[in-house]
């Protein structure tokens, strides 16, 4: 075979893999409707009729099609659109839900997240008669606020405390109860 | 095939592959810019495995073409302390600010200059509850424009009292308190102090 032949044999072989590309791409749409769908934030999982779709552009036959966009943390966008021969754009902002307490979030399915962000978690509560620390009630995900219950004269063993455990006492957010700071002006 | 196209082939292959090897040395190189922020420093840069010094400027800009690897640098300068800083260059080019602290020895020195006003704006600020509190384990931090110390009420000799850490800061030449003192330092209660400076003021000790 000469090289003239290759190279005529090889641009057919090419022009039929895309010819068949294009064809197939044709007839998938010939009846079907183009539906764009934008989301913020733009992770959030899109979903039509409980099918995850991995892009925000779909063909769709005409019809009714439930569609939903969710994301952790913000509350889901769930609506039935009616789609018809006209391209339909569809675009959602997801509200975030308000903050979760901490307490919450441990007792669920969320305890890996949780302590991967706040791995000192995993040493709390804390009690050795002089000092207890432990999260406050009022921590979130985006929130971690230490507590602290001790007595006159051991308060400052939190700092020996968090230093022991390999954390940065200065990096925490560290609320001492039953105190008054003699200082605050 | 004949031996004068053997040859030829071989010659090629063989600059072919020395091609490819000087080209993917020269690709591993990276350049790390040295931008030194004060004058009359002298900064050597030596490799961390064998420690082997690599070079040494004084001007305030200087760059390497480095490989891949770790390294570490070490500033020579009138009161600053001669660590050996490390660092590493890996898949991109590299910037590092030089701009070292005060040694501690110089900051010592500097603190007894200092101590008075300092303590007369921490006195100034709580005139009516000082007078019942020891300050100790006074330092200065960074450049000198930081001051941590400890405070502590003075109680009974068999009682105990907590101890509070405080933290000044020197601006436009007047020492300035920036929070009431506070048992545990943390960028939460102060947002604008270097993490280093709360970090070492919570390692002080009362003495």
């Amino acid at each position: 075979m000469t090289i003239r032949k290759k190279i005529l044999l090889g641009l057919l072989f090419c022009t039929i893999i895309f010819g068949s590309y294009f064809i197939s791409q044709f007839l998938y749409k010939l009846d079907k409707t183009l539906v764009n769908i934008s989301a913020q934030p733009d992770t959030s999982k899109i979903s039509i009729n409980g099918s995850i779709i991995n892009h925000g552009e779909i063909y769709l036959k005409p019809g009714k099609y439930q569609i939903s966009i969710s994301k952790d943390g913000y509350y889901e966008y769930r609506k039935t659109y009616e789609i018809s021969n006209q391209t339909v754009n569809i675009s959602a902002v997801l509200n975030p839900e308000p903050d979760k307490k901490l307490y919450y979030l441990i007792h669920s399915d969320q305890y890996n997240n949780v302590i991967a962000k706040y791995p000192i978690i995993n040493k709390l509560p804390y009690d050795n008669f002089l000092i207890k620390i432990d999260y406050s009630d009022d921590s979130t995900l985006n929130s971690l606020k230490l507590s602290v219950k001790s007595y006159e004269g051991y308060r400052q063993a939190v700092i020996t405390k968090i230093k022991q455990w390999g954390y940065n006492p200065a990096e925490f957010n560290i609320e001492f109860k039953d105190y008054e700071n003699p200082f605050k002006l | 095939m004949k031996k004068i196209h053997i040859i030829i082939i071989s010659v090629i292959t063989l600059l072919i592959i020395s091609g490819a090897f000087i080209l993917s040395c020269l690709a591993s190189l990276h350049s790390v810019s040295f931008i030194v922020k004060q004058p009359n420093l002298t900064v050597s840069v030596y490799t961390k495995s064998n420690k082997a010094k690599i070079n040494s400027f004084t001007s305030d800009r200087f760059s390497l073409s480095l490989p891949k690897g770790d390294y570490h640098y070490v500033i020579d300068g009138k009161n600053i302390d001669g660590n050996a800083i490390n660092f590493n260059v890996d898949k991109s080019d590299i910037t590092i600010n030089i701009d070292p602290d005060y040694s501690s020895a110089y900051l010592s020195s500097l603190l007894a200059t200092e101590k008075d006003s300092i303590l007369s704006v921490i006195k100034n600020t709580y005139p009516a509850i000082i007078s019942n509190y020891t300050i100790s384990g006074a330092k200065l931090f960074k450049k000198g424009e930081w001051y941590g110390a400890v405070i502590r009420q003075i109680v009974d000799p068999r009682s105990t009292a907590d101890q509070y850490r405080v933290i000044l800061k020197k601006e436009n030449g007047k020492w300035v308190m920036i929070h009431y003192p506070e048992i545990v330092v943390t960028k939460i209660n102060f947002p604008n102090v270097p993490i280093e400076v709360l970090t070492a003021v919570n390692d002080l000790n009362f003495s």
